[in-house]
C-alpha cells in the first residue's frame, strides 16, 4: 500500500519555501538577533548591572537540601539558617572565623563566667519590622521557646539557669560552664513574643502569607514572600535600626533548584546572579571563561573524615578494633592525595576534627605521614602476616577484608574511598566499597555498629567547640557516633570543656581532646571540601571572608553587603520566548501543510 | 441484556478496584517502614540532639506508638483524606503534596497529550506507509527518541537555550511572575523534551497495532470490495488498533501524577517527582505515604477507566 513516485517541481518550490521561511525565522529572531532575557526575570544581569543600589534585587540560586520551614526553633536546612540569619538579630553576630563576636541587638555585654553572669544591653532604638521596639522580654522569651524540648537551638541555651529583666533595655543571664559566651549570644534568634505566643510554636511555619503583615522579624531584611519549592524573597525592613549594617540592594531573592547543574545553566542564562557553593570542580573552568561571572572558592564548613568501628560491643570486626590495624592504615593513606583526587585539588587536608579555618582547629596537629613500609612494619610486628589472596590476616586467621560504606550521593567520597582501597591493597588489606544511601548507613551503623568503615563528613557551626560530643559515650546513645568511640579520659575531660571557667581553658581542653583522637583514631581525618560558587559581575562586593564562602549559607554578610556593580556593561536584549513557541509552531504547520501537498499530489499522479 | 451485563461487569470492576486501593494502602504504611535508617537521627544529625529531643521528636511524630497503633491511625487518617504532618517540613503532608502536583499536572497534561496525539497521527502515518521509507524514517525517529535519555536530551535543550538566549532554562516561573505567558516560556523545554520522548512509544505501539489490523480478513475483503482505502484506515482500521492504546494512554495517565523526576530536575520544575525523591531521602513517610496514595489512587481509577472504555468498544471484554 505505500506510495511511490516522482516529486514534482510545484511540490520542490514548496519545501524549499517552507524550508527558507523557517531558516529566516530562527535566525532573524535566534542567533543572529542578539539576547534577551527570560521572560520577565525580576532581575537579569543586565537589570541588575544599571539598577540603582536603592531599587535593585540579587538573586542567588539554591541548589542544596530544600528549605524545611522558617521557624527559627525548628528549621534542619541550611537555607532557612541561611534566610533567618538576615531576619531576626541575634545578641550578637559570629565574625569570619567563629573566633569573636561582633553586636547586633546587643551594644555591650559583661560576662563574668567564674561567676556564672552575663549582663547585656541591648539598643535603645532596636525595632521590629512591624515598628514594635523590641526589648528584653522579647530575649527573655525567644530564649525561653529556644530552650523547649522541639527547639533545634536548646543545646545554645541549656547551660542558662535564669533569665532576669531589670528593665527594656537589660538582660542578666546566669549560667553554668564556659560555653556561654561562645555559642549563647550567636545562635538565638530574637522574636516578637507578642506574635509568637499567640502560635503554636512547635509547628508555626514561621510566615503565613494569609495574615498581615506576613511576617515579622528583627533583621535587616523580612520575609516578603514565599513560593513553595520555587523561591523565597527577602525585602530591607523598614525599622532596621543598625545603619552601619543598612543593605545597599531593596531586595534578595533565593531560587531553589533541583540540582546544581541546573542552578549553573541559570546563572549562565542570566536568570540568577549567584549561585549557593554547590558547584563542582569540573565547573570551575567554565565560569574561568566566562568574563562576565566572578568564581568564589572557600572553605567550607565541612569536613570528610573516614570512621573506624571500633564500638567495643559493635558488631563490627574485631581487627578493626586495634590500634594497630588502625595506625597502619592511616600510614598507608596518602591523604594529600586522597584529596586531590578527590576535590581535583580544591579541597584541604586534615589532620583534626574541625573543619578547615575554624578557630577551634588544633593547628599544631600534622598530616600523619604518609608512610607504608611504616605501616608494613607495625602489622608485620603485630603478628598480622600474609595469607592467601596477598591479604593480610589476623594472628587468629580471619582476613584483613573490611567494607567501607559511603553515601552514594557524595561522589567525592566515592573517588575517595577508591583510592583508600587501591592504597590498602598495598599493605595486604582488602577493601569492598559499598555506596549506599544515607538512611542505609543509618541502620548499619545504629544501633548494632556493624559496620567496618565508613567515609562521611559532620557541617559544623564555626566556633562551636560541641562538635567534639561525638566522641563521648553520650553520642553512642543518641546515635550520633559512627564510630563508637568510647574513651574515659575523653569523657572526663569533654567534661570539663562544658564546665570550663574561661574561654582559654575551653580552647586548650578542646586540643587536648583533639590529640586523644588524633592518637587514638576513631576517625582519620580525611579533607575540608571547597565550597564553589560564582557569581555575575553585575554585582560586587561579595566578600569570601566568612567559612562556607559569601554563598554557603553562613555568612551573614553577604546580602547586606552585595551592591550592583555600576561599571558592569549593559546587555541589549529583545524578543521572548514566545517567539520561538510560535514560530515552532508555525514552521510545524508549514511543514504539515507541505506534507499534505506532497500526498495530494503523489495521489493525483498515482 | 447487554445492558445488564456492562453495569455487572461496571460494579465489579469498581469492587475489585476498591479492595487494590485498600491492599495498596496497607501495603505503603510498611513500605516505608521496613525501609532502612530512623528518621528522627536521619533528619537531625546534629552533635546538639540531646536523648530528651530525640524522644520528644519521636512523640511528635507519634513514631513513639506502636506500629499497629500507627497503621489504624494511618488507615483512619487516609479515609478521612488526613495525610499527616511531613517529618521534614513540619506542614500538613497535603499542604506541600497538593501544590507540587498542581505544578506536575501543569506540565505533563499537556506532554502527554500532546504526545498521544502526536504518536497516533505518525503512527497511523508510518503504518500506512509499511515498509516505504516514511515508515522507516518515522519509526526509527520515534524509536530514536523513544531511547533517548529525559536528562540527556534536556541537558542538550538547555546548551542550545543558553546559546541563543533567552529562553528560560529552570523554574516554572520567572520570580514574581504568575502569569500565562510567563508559565508557557518556562514550559517549552521541559514540554518538548517530554513530548518528544513520550511520542516515540505511542508511535511504535499505533504502528505495530495498525499494521496487525491492516492486515486482517475483514481489511482485505474491503479492498476487493472496492472500498475507499481512506474509508478503510479510519472507519475499520484505526478504531480497532486503538484498542492496545487505550491501555497505554490509561498507564501513562495514571502514571503522570508521580511527576517526571528527571525532567523535574533537569528543568528545576517544582514538582511531585523531586518532592517524592527528597521524601525518599529524608525518610518523610508522612509525605511518602501520601505521595503514594494519591499515586495509587491515580493508578487504579485510570486502569478502571480504561476497563470501562475498554469494555465500551470492545464488547467482547465484557461477555468474557
Amino acid at each position: 500500500m505505500a506510495f511511490e513516485g516522482k516529486i514534482g517541481r510545484k511540490t520542490m518550490v514548496l519545501v524549499f519555501s517552507a524550508i527558507i521561511i523557517t531558516t529566516g525565522y530562527f535566525a532573524l529572531f535566534g542567533t543572529t538577533g542578539g539576547q534577551y532575557y527570560i521572560g520577565s526575570p525580576a532581575v537579569s544581569t543586565a537589570e541588575a548591572g544599571t539598577a540603582s543600589a536603592n531599587n535593585s534585587t540579587f538573586t542567588v540560586g539554591w541548589s542544596g537540601t530544600s528549605l524545611d520551614t522558617l521557624n527559627p526553633y525548628t528549621f534542619t536546612s541550611s537555607v532557612s539558617d541561611w534566610i533567618l540569619l538576615d531576619t531576626y538579630s541575634t545578641l550578637a553576630l559570629y565574625n569570619a572565623n567563629g573566633s569573636g563576636l561582633i553586636p547586633e541587638l546587643a551594644t555591650s555585654w559583661n560576662i563574668n563566667v567564674s561567676n556564672g553572669t552575663a549582663v547585656v544591653h541591648l539598643n535603645p532604638n532596636a525595632k521590629f519590622s512591624n515598628g514594635q521596639p523590641i526589648n528584653s522580654s522579647d530575649v527573655e522569651y525567644s530564649y525561653q521557646m529556644a530552650d523547649c524540648c522541639f527547639s533545634g537551638l536548646s543545646s545554645y541555651v541549656c547551660m542558662i539557669t535564669n533569665i532576669s529583666t531589670p528593665n527594656p533595655e537589660t538582660v542578666i543571664f546566669n549560667f553554668t560552664g564556659g560555653l556561654f559566651p561562645l555559642v549563647s549570644l550567636d545562635n538565638v534568634f530574637i522574636l516578637p513574643e507578642s506574635l509568637w505566643q499567640n502560635v503554636n510554636v512547635s509547628s508555626y511555619f514561621g510566615f503565613n502569607a494569609s495574615a498581615d503583615p506576613s511576617f515579622v522579624g528583627s533583621g535587616p531584611f523580612v520575609v516578603s514572600k514565599y513560593v513553595q519549592g520555587q523561591y523565597v524573597q527577602l525585602s530591607r525592613n523598614p525599622y532596621w535600626y543598625l545603619p552601619s549594617m543598612e543593605p545597599h540592594v531593596s531586595s534578595v531573592i533565593i531560587q531553589c533548584f533541583n540540582s546544581e547543574s541546573s542552578m549553573f545553566s541559570a546563572l549562565q542564562a542570566g536568570t540568577i546572579d549567584a549561585t549557593s557553593a554547590f558547584l563542582l570542580p569540573s565547573q570551575i573552568p567554565v565560569v574561568q571563561n566566562d568574563s562576565s561571572l566572578h568564581l568564589v572558592l572557600s572553605n567550607s564548613f565541612t569536613y570528610c573524615y573516614l570512621g573506624f568501628n571500633v564500638n567495643p560491643s559493635g558488631a563490627g570486626p574485631s581487627s578493626i578494633r586495634n590500634l594497630t590495624v588502625r595506625q597502619a592504615i592511616t600510614d598507608a593513606i596518602n591523604v594529600s592525595y586522597v584529596t586531590k583526587v578527590a576535590w581535583d585539588g580544591y579541597a584541604t587536608p586534615l589532620a583534626t576534627n574541625f573543619p578547615v579555618g575554624d578557630s577551634f582547629l588544633d593547628s599544631a596537629l600534622k598530616l600523619h605521614p604518609y608512610n607504608v613500609s611504616e605501616a608494613n612494619s607495625l602489622l608485620n610486628a603485630s603478628g598480622f602476616s600474609y595469607g592467601p589472596n596477598n591479604l593480610r590476616e589476623t594472628p587468629n586467621g580471619t582476613a584483613l577484608a573490611y567494607t567501607v560504606i559511603v553515601p552514594s550521593s557524595f561522589p567525592a567520597l566515592i573517588s575517595a574511598a577508591t583510592v583508600i582501597k587501591q592504597e590498602l591493597s598495598q599493605i595486604g588489606i582488602s577493601i569492598t566499597i559499598s555506596s549506599i544511601s544515607t538512611s542505609t548507613m543509618d541502620s548499619i551503623i545504629w544501633p548494632g555498629y556493624t559496620q567496618s568503615m565508613d567515609l562521611w563528613d559532620w557541617a559544623w557551626t564555626p566556633g562551636d567547640p560541641t562538635l567534639l560530643c561525638v566522641f563521648t559515650d553520650t553520642a553512642i546513645t543518641t546515635c550520633l557516633s559512627d564510630s563508637g568511640f568510647n574513651n574515659s579520659e575523653y569523657n572526663t575531660l569533654y567534661s570539663e570543656l562544658i564546665n570550663a571557667n574561661s574561654t582559654q581553658q575551653i580552647y586548650n581542653l578542646s586540643d587536648q581532646l583533639q590529640a586523644i583522637l588524633y592518637n587514638q583514631l576513631p576517625y582519620l581525618p580525611l579533607y575540608s571540601p571547597p565550597n564553589i560558587a560564582a557569581y555575575s559581575n553585575a554585582f560586587t562586593n561579595i566578600s569570601s571572608n566568612f567559612a562556607g564562602g559569601p554563598f554557603g549559607a553562613m555568612d551573614w554578610e553577604t546580602f547586606i553587603q552585595v551592591e550592583p556593580n555600576a561599571s558592569f556593561g549593559k546587555t541589549t536584549h529583545s524578543g521572548s520566548t514566545l517567539y520561538y513557541i510560535a514560530g515552532g509552531i508555525a514552521a510545524v504547520v508549514v511543514i504539515a501543510a507541505v506534507a499534505a501537498i506532497v500526498i495530494r499530489s503523489r495521489r493525483k499522479e498515482d | 441484556m447487554a445492558t445488564l451485563t456492562f453495569s455487572s461487569y461496571i460494579a465489579k470492576r469498581i469492587a475489585l478496584t476498591v479492595v487494590s486501593i485498600f491492599i495498596i494502602i496497607s501495603f505503603n504504611f510498611f513500605l516505608f517502614r521496613v525501609l532502612p535508617g530512623n528518621p528522627i537521627t536521619l533528619l537531625y544529625r546534629s552533635p546538639r540532639l540531646t536523648l530528651n529531643q530525640e524522644k520528644s521528636l519521636a512523640i511528635q511524630f507519634g513514631l513513639n506508638k506502636p506500629e499497629w497503633e500507627q497503621y489504624l491511625l494511618y488507615i483512619r487518617n487516609a479515609l478521612e483524606g488526613n495525610f499527616g504532618i511531613s517529618f521534614y517540613y513540619k506542614v500538613s503532608v497535603t499542604s506541600e503534596l497538593i501544590p507540587a502536583l498542581e505544578n506536575s499536572l501543569v506540565l505533563l497534561i499537556p506532554a502527554t497529550i500532546i504526545s498521544v496525539l502526536l504518536g497516533i497521527f505518525t503512527g497511523v502515518f508510518s503504518a500506512w506507509r509499511e515498509n516505504s521509507k516514511t515508515d522507516v524514517a518515522v519509526l526509527q525517529t520515534a524509536m530514536a527518541f523513544y531511547a533517548m535519555p529525559t536528562f540527556w536530551l534536556g541537558g542538550i535543550f538547555i546548551l542550545l537555550a543558553i546559546y541563543i538566549g533567552g529562553i528560560p532554562v529552570a523554574g516554572e516561573y520567572s520570580v514574581g511572575s504568575t502569569s500565562i505567558l510567563n508559565l508557557l516560556e518556562h514550559m517549552a523545554l521541559p514540554l518538548l523534551t517530554l513530548v518528544l520522548v513520550y511520542y516515540g512509544q505511542f508511535t511504535i505501539m499505533m504502528r505495530n497495532s495498525l499494521r496487525d489490523v491492516l492486515s486482517e480478513d475483514y481489511i482485505v475483503t474491503a479492498y476487493a470490495k472496492g472500498a475507499d482505502s481512506r474509508r478503510i484506515l479510519y472507519t475499520h482500521a484505526v478504531p480497532n488498533a486503538m484498542l492496545p492504546m487505550i491501555s497505554l494512554i490509561a498507564i501513562n495517565l495514571g502514571l503522570m501524577v508521580t511527576g517526571a523526576i528527571l525532567v523535574e530536575t533537569v528543568f528545576s520544575w517544582p514538582g511531585i517527582g523531586y518532592m517524592i525523591y527528597e521524601a525518599i531521602g529524608h525518610l518523610d513517610y508522612p509525605m511518602l505515604q501520601g505521595a503514594f496514595i494519591i499515586v495509587t489512587f491515580s493508578v487504579v481509577l485510570a486502569n478502571l477507566l480504561a476497563d470501562m472504555i475498554y469494555g465500551m468498544v470492545d464488547p467482547r471484554i465484557r461477555y468474557k
